[in-house]
């Protein structure tokens, strides 16, 4: 309730009554009250007008009501909360700001904050090191005067590339300063949608752009290597086969494609071990895990189609992990047709040689035997067995004379020859004369024409050697009776001496194999005896001379053995000395 | 917690917004603390504006439901 304060009193006047003086004074209080009614209405309505809201209608509350309620005190209490919440919240902003600062300055990352125009607000300590260096401050600067347009040779920009899609960017590999960096740029707002900022965070990625580079060369250089190792396991002659322990084919080359009729290198497949055309291997290598044995072989025979029959040996090695489990299988395939057939020639060498030494040993044995054992001989008796001792005696000579000729050819040391002029016809006369002593069942003809009568340049002992081995092996597969032909021609500046007979004869594959080592082209037939060296020297005797041997036969129809011989120095090769 | 409802339907602004305030400004810590839901059921549509932004400002949260014929108005809690 409103009280009536002293400016309320009015002064007596003379006429006036008691009655009249207080009706003054009722108005003056009610006039008073009403002016501080409407004070606190429009102070009240002042702080409502703060808070957002109308003014206060006196018909919703009435004075009386108004003093009761106390509208003033609330908004006053209301903003002492609002006050409040406004410090607090400004301490939350602080801390924040104090948080992004501290982010700002210590992240990984260069960041950098520019206007609209590109003008730089702010940027943090990382951009300094990376890109600015002690004491320059571009604050309020263009960036590109002093970023992108001065020190990078990259002509994307960031700013201008957010500025223009309103959204965020990203580049990768920007460079800078030979620095390399991953940018991304972000577009601020105002309530309006218009770009107040845009920050520009630059990553440096020059590491990871070098170990990229390193690993790239590496990766090159890796596979420049897997290249030539494949080339070479690719190109190795041997058969190489690695498979893992699931079954599958890891690695072939292309002997063992051949070998195991594999289509391997099938485009996106691999291949596996029971695609193998063999079951010899197949078995074996299944086999491996369980045999206890790290490395083990076997000879396996493979028979591909439009190729002869081949012998290989699989030699399979066992891989194990550092803890003993199976991890597959590498498996070679090495041919050894050739070194088997080797080895039989030789076993059947080393058959023949006991042979061919036994027989005139015993020989030699039992003439001697004979005469320690009777002194009854007659003279002629004891210079007969005599005889044969020298006779088998001299063949030992020669098997083992054979052996030495071999051995020195094969080590290398090839054939030291004396050579000099020599006429063919007289060397074929002096060995056919011993011939005819020796095999006097087979008839032996010389046929030299005056016009074959020539000079070559050979070693003597070598050509008689050369015509003993051919004349023997005549006699050797020639029946008795059979004739044996030796002519001379010359032809294009050369001797041909050929040798035939009307022997057994060879097929083609035998006669090819002939000047093999060991090679005996009928080995079952232990009567004839021999150590299936003497082609090999002919040949190695005749190149040495710089000359041809050349082998026709067929099965039944003999044997024509050719030699063809440069002429000497000074002969037309016409039959006429030029 | 404990939930107080307040029916100034039939009452305009802003002797409702007063009301209100009236109302937060006593139990301004067990409002800020969770501890009190306060419902304030309005029929005066000026007021679904004028009391949340205020007790906003006050650092309370303020959520407005309509309903049928009048509107709900759920103080508590504080505004983030």
């Amino acid at each position: 309730m409103m009280q009536p304060c002293g400016d309320a009193l009015v002064e007596r006047t003379g006429e006036q009554s008691e009655l009249d003086l207080l009706r003054a004074e009722n108005a003056r209080l009610v006039e008073a009250n009403h002016e501080a009614f409407n004070y606190i209405r429009c102070k009240v309505d002042s702080l409502l007008g703060v808070i957002g809201t109308r003014g206060l209608d006196p018909g919703e509350l009435d004075d009386h009501s108004l003093i009761e309620f106390d509208p003033i005190g609330i908004v006053a209490l209301t903003f002492q909360h609002i006050l409040e919440n406004l410090q607090e919240t400004n301490q939350k902003l602080q801390f924040a700001h104090d948080e992004i600062q501290t982010v700002f300055e210590t992240v990984g990352a260069g960041i950098m904050v520019l206007d609209p125009q590109g003008k730089l607000i702010s940027y943090n300590q990382k951009i300094r090191d990376l890109m600015l260096g002690d004491g320059i401050d571009i604050h309020g600067k263009m960036c590109r005067d002093h970023v992108c347009g001065k020190n990078s040779d990259d002509s994307r920009c960031a700013f201008a590339s957010v500025m223009e899609n309103r959204r965020e960017q990203r580049f990768t590999d920007w460079n800078f300063n030979d620095r390399s960096f991953d940018v991304i740029g972000r577009p601020m707002f105002d309530e309006v949608g218009k770009i107040t900022h845009v920050i520009l965070a630059y990553h440096d990625v020059t590491a990871r752009r070098d170990a990229r580079s390193a690993l790239l060369a590496a990766l090159e250089e890796t596979k420049e290597t897997n290249a030539k190792i494949n080339g070479i396991l690719r190109s190795a002659a041997d058969g190489i086969l690695v498979t893992d322990a699931g079954g599958d084919v890891v690695l072939i080359n292309r002997r063992a494609e051949e070998l195991l009729e594999l289509p391997l290198v099938e485009p996106d497949s691999t291949p596996r071990i029971e695609r193998i055309r063999h079951a010899g291997l197949v078995n074996l290598l299944r086999q491996a895990p369980q045999r206890g044995q790290e490395t083990f072989s076997e000879d396996l025979n493979f028979h591909l189609e439009g190729h002869s029959p081949c012998l290989c040996q699989a030699r399979i090695t066992v891989i194990r992990s550092a803890q003993d489990a199976f991890n597959g299988c590498i498996t070679l395939l090495h041919d050894v047709t050739e070194q088997r057939a080797i080895d039989r020639m030789k076993d059947e060498f080393v058959s023949t040689a006991a042979h061919e030494l036994r027989t005139p040993l015993a020989t030699i044995i039992g003439y001697a035997d004979l005469l320690q054992m009777d002194n009854n001989f007659s003279p002629e008796q004891r210079a007969e067995y005599l005889q044969q001792i020298q006779n088998k005696a001299e063949r030992l000579g020669e098997i083992v004379s054979d052996l030495l000729d071999i051995s020195r050819i094969e080590s290398g040391e090839g054939v030291k020859l004396n050579r000099k002029p020599n006429q063919l016809e007289k060397l074929c006369a002096e060995v056919v004369k011993n011939f005819r002593l020796q095999a006097p069942g087979h008839s032996f003809e010389l046929d030299f024409p005056p016009s074959s009568v020539a000079t070559v340049n050979v070693d003597r002992y070598a050509m008689l050697q050369i015509l003993e081995n051919l004349l023997n092996n005549a006699v050797k597969y020639s029946p008795a009776g059979g004739k044996i032909r030796i002519s001379g021609q010359l032809e294009n500046g050369c001797c041909l001496l050929a040798i035939s007979d009307q022997g057994i004869g060879m097929t083609s594959e035998q006669a090819v194999r002939v000047y093999d080592k060991f090679y005996r082209a009928d080995a079952t037939n232990t009567a004839i005896s021999g150590t299936g060296l003497g082609m090999t020297i002919v040949k190695h005797l005749v190149e040495a001379h710089s000359g041809q041997v050349e082998v026709t036969s067929s099965p039944g129809n003999g044997t024509t053995v050719t030699i063809t011989l440069p002429l000497a120095t000074g002969q037309s090769g016409t039959g006429e000395p030029s | 917690m404990k939930t107080i409802e307040i029916d100034i339907r039939g009452q305009i602004c802003p002797s409702c917004l007063l009301l209100v305030l009236r109302e937060v400004n006593q139990r301004h810590r067990e409002l800020m603390d969770g501890n009190l839901c306060l419902v304030i059921l309005t029929d005066n549509r000026a007021a679904t504006g004028t009391i949340p932004d205020a007790v906003n400002n006050m650092g309370i949260a303020a959520a407005v439901e309509k309903l049928a014929g009048y509107y709900r108005i759920i103080i508590q809690g504080q505004h983030d």
